[in-house]
């Protein structure tokens, strides 16, 4: 009795799995649609959407394989990866992979809205595993359900499967309240599929207790029914193989042996369905593995890539320093060669001019010297003749060309000292006034001499910043000029010429001659210091010191001249 | 006794006589031309000099800045003086600049130059900007005080001033021989005054204790020396308990 036992276990174990899947294919309706909603929701990820098309053709390889893609995504929401989990879960039990089954379910958190399903899956995959006490502890949590139809949840296999359960746990009472309940519910419904099981495991329940009478109508039942359906190779190997246990224990051989090879093909059939997976498992691994060892030699590459990169990028950034270097040398070079090349034009440009000026004030200088020289011969005969009147004339003469002459030394000097950089100068805040009067001091005899009214209105406390010494030159070298250019009765004027925000203005008015606007432009003009051209004379020179030095003192220099009007010379001076 | 004493340091006769005798015109009393640094030591050490004008190149050498050198070395010979040259050269001015000369004059130079040159030292050296060359505020110090009066300097002792009487802003100096009249505070005046122990008798007079003649109680007067007779007011009587009368 012993195999028949194992293999009416066996039977009833492995029917219930199969009614199961029956039941999917015929009545998730409702599930399936909740499905085709979240999967119309989550069109964007595509793998998932095929995933639901698949899990609801039923067609687990792909449904897998979709889900496996979706969850290596990454990122995944968690609604989706949740229902990879139930749409693998339930494929992986579909294909009798409990352990992966039971896995994938356990990902899945509580809250999920297909729970009680996984419940039913649980217990299944429990009766399947022969843990009955378990599996009936999973039913047991179902029953007090309400609400199967809302889960396509078909009460008739909980109620059967209880019954197994408790065949299994040889609580034969129990077990056949169950077993019938669930029987006649079916026959009810026409399920043929559940029918088969159900008659298959009744049969068994019987035959456990040697009631093989009311046992092997049921196994008949289930054969003639199995027959009729197609593609169950579960059903149609069991029922098959049961109808063979029925025969040998009647001792007809040749019709068990015709059984057990229709059983044999089933199961060959089974197997086939098994092997593929397995062997796309091993297929699997393998493509894992050369995959990786491809990532690896990538990652190798990709070093030895960055590393070049590196270098190249080390040589780019050498090579453009040496690049740009030469180029700043060269660019400095050419800036070096055109100030040389400027220097040069101004060093001959001033040594013409010093030239010049040699030429003119040595010409000057000379004319001096002969009037001097023309003075003295007449004061000795005036002094031969005591003509005292003739000589004091003449004495005042020797002394104007002696000023003259010394004025004019001093401007060379001067000069001179400006062009080498060697002139004393210190800014400092100094009393114009004072200056003035000072400076003035030396021409008052030569102003009263031709009878020039002299003027100098400057308030006492005007005070400048700049260098005495130079200011002196510069009033002395306006004064100077003023006074020669001055008719006898003229007048000379220094006045504060109003102020800007940081400036006094200082003008020296005369009512000389006056220059002309092309004797202005030459004598202001910058590169020409001497005046060149018919009237050689050292006459440019003054003004260019007082220019210079104007600017030396960071203040403005500015002329205005009429001819016949008289001239006015403004400086502009920082204020102390 | 009111001239300000001047050494001047020079090699070349013709300018010493020159300088000599513009600054003596000047009511200045040229204390000598010393024509080396040891006599111009041996000026300093014996004679009253007030100021001196240093030529910078003597034979030749920049003794000058020597002796600016050595003067400024003791504060107690430190004085104010005048750089005199003949170079607009700037390195030997660089050099003479090390010393802080607190004014310089060129040659050639003419006499309001060295006035001017002279004046602005005191001013720089006392550290009393825009005083005698621009005003009548005085340069004032322990023991006198240089007063601009009219084109002339003059160096008055506090101990010679006979009394001081206040007018406004400006102070009436009462000496033996001239009186000044000086734009400067009672305020600022007073604290010189009080070293030389002047007394108050009146809220405008502050008088010297030892030009005092005779006090008269009755009349409220005072006469002092030269004849000068001020007012005692009640109110500054005080100091009388400091004398013993006879």
């Amino acid at each position: 009795m012993f195999p028949e036992y194992s293999i009416g276990n066996l039977t009833s174990k492995f029917l219930m799995c199969l009614m199961f899947t029956f039941y999917m294919v015929k009545s998730q309706s409702i599930v399936n649609n909740h499905i085709r909603e979240k999967s119309n929701q989550y069109a964007a990820s595509q793998n998932f959407h095929k995933a639901c098309l698949f899990f609801l053709n039923k067609s687990d390889d792909s449904t897998i394989v979709y889900t496996g893609r979706q969850l290596d995504e990454f990122k995944s929401p968690t609604e989706i990866t949740n229902y990879c989990h139930y749409f693998r879960g339930v494929s992986f039990k579909q294909k009798r992979m409990f352990e992966e089954a039971k896995n994938e379910f356990n990902k899945i958190p509580d809250h999920f809205i297909f729970k009680p399903k996984i419940l039913v899956y649980f217990g299944d995959i429990a009766v399947e595993q022969e843990n009955y006490a378990k599996a009936l502890s999973f039913y047991v949590k179902l029953k007090d359900h309400n609400h199967f139809e809302k889960f396509d949840i078909d009460e008739t296999k909980i109620l059967h499967n209880i019954g197994v359960c408790y065949l299994h746990m040889n609580d034969y009472k129990n077990a056949e309240m169950y077993l019938v309940k669930s029987m006649s519910l079916q026959e009810a419904k026409k399920d043929t599929l559940a029918m088969i099981s159900s008659y298959m495991d009744i049969a068994g329940m019987y035959y456990e207790q040697y009631l093989d009478n009311l046992a092997v109508p049921y196994y008949k039942r289930a054969y003639t029914l199995s027959k009729k359906v197609g593609g169950n190779y579960f059903i149609k190997k069991n029922a098959a193989l049961n109808m063979a246990v029925v025969e040998e224990n009647k001792k007809n051989y040749s019709k068990a042996l015709k059984y057990r090879k229709e059983s044999e093909a089933w199961t060959d059939s089974l197997n086939n369905q098994s092997r593929v997976w397995s062997l796309a498992q091993l297929e699997k691994q393998i493509a894992m593995k050369s995959k990786q060892s491809e990532v690896n030699m990538l990652k190798t590459q990709n070093k030895l890539e960055a590393l070049e990169k590196d270098r190249m990028l080390y040589i780019t950034i050498l090579l453009s320093v040496l690049l740009f270097g030469g180029i700043y040398f060269y660019a400095q070079k050419l800036k070096t060669n055109r100030i040389i090349l400027i220097q040069k034009k101004k060093l001959d440009e001033s040594n013409t001019a010093k030239d010049v000026l040699f030429s003119i004030v040595s010409h000057d200088l000379r004319s001096y010297i002969n009037s001097l020289k023309s003075v003295y011969s007449k004061m000795r005969v005036s002094a031969d003749g005591s003509d005292l009147v003739r000589l004091k004339d003449e004495i005042r003469t020797g002394s104007f060309i002696a000023d003259s002459t010394h004025n004019l030394l001093n401007n060379l000097l001067n000069w001179a000292l400006i062009q080498t950089d060697q002139l004393y100068f210190n800014q400092e805040d100094i009393n114009i006034n004072h200056i003035i009067e000072q400076v003035v001091y030396n021409y008052k005899s030569l102003m009263v001499e031709k009878n020039i009214f002299f003027e100098n209105t400057i308030t006492g406390h005007l005070k400048v910043k700049a260098d005495q010494e130079s200011f002196k030159i510069i009033l002395r070298n306006i004064l100077d000029n003023a006074i020669k250019y001055t008719d006898c009765g003229g007048k000379i004027l220094i006045y504060e010429n109003g102020l800007s925000d940081n400036y006094y203005l200082i003008s020296i008015e005369d009512s000389g001659k006056g220059m002309s606007e092309q004797l202005q432009n030459e004598l202001l003009e910058d590169s020409k210091i001497i005046m060149t051209g018919k009237n050689k004379s050292s006459r440019g020179l003054g003004l260019y010191l007082c220019r210079s030095l104007v600017q030396k003192n960071h203040g403005i220099f500015k002329l205005e001249s009429k001819i016949n009007s008289g001239t006015k010379i403004t400086i502009s001076l920082l204020k102390a | 006794m009111n001239r300000v004493n001047i050494l001047i340091f020079e090699d070349s006769l013709e300018d010493g006589k020159r300088l000599s005798e513009v600054l003596s015109a000047n009511h200045y009393n040229v204390t000598g031309i010393a024509e080396t640094f040891e006599q111009a030591l041996h000026y300093i050490y014996n004679n009253p000099v007030d100021i001196l004008i240093i030529d910078i190149f003597i034979d030749s050498q920049p003794e000058g800045i020597n002796l600016a050198q050595t003067l400024n070395a003791n504060p107690k010979t430190a004085k104010p003086f005048v750089f005199l040259t003949n170079s607009s050269d700037r390195q030997v001015f660089e050099r003479a600049k090390l010393t802080k000369p607190f004014s310089y004059l060129l040659k050639p130079f003419n006499e309001l130059e060295i006035l001017y040159a002279v004046e602005v030292a005191i001013e720089k050296f006392y550290e009393q900007a825009d005083t005698i060359t621009t005003s009548t505020i005085p340069v004032v110090t322990n023991d006198f005080i240089f007063i601009k009066k009219g084109k002339n300097l003059k160096k008055v002792w506090i101990k010679d001033i006979i009394y001081v009487e206040v007018e406004e802003r400006y102070c009436n100096v009462i000496t033996d021989s001239e009186n000044y009249l000086i734009q400067i505070s009672l305020a600022k005046f007073l604290p010189f005054l009080e070293l030389h122990e002047f007394i108050r008798t009146h809220r405008n007079y502050m008088v010297n204790p030892t030009k005092i003649i005779e006090i008269t109680l009755s009349e409220n007067t005072i006469l002092l020396h030269g004849d000068h007779v001020i007012t005692l007011s009640n109110k500054y009587k005080d100091f009388l308990s400091n004398y013993k009368i006879f």
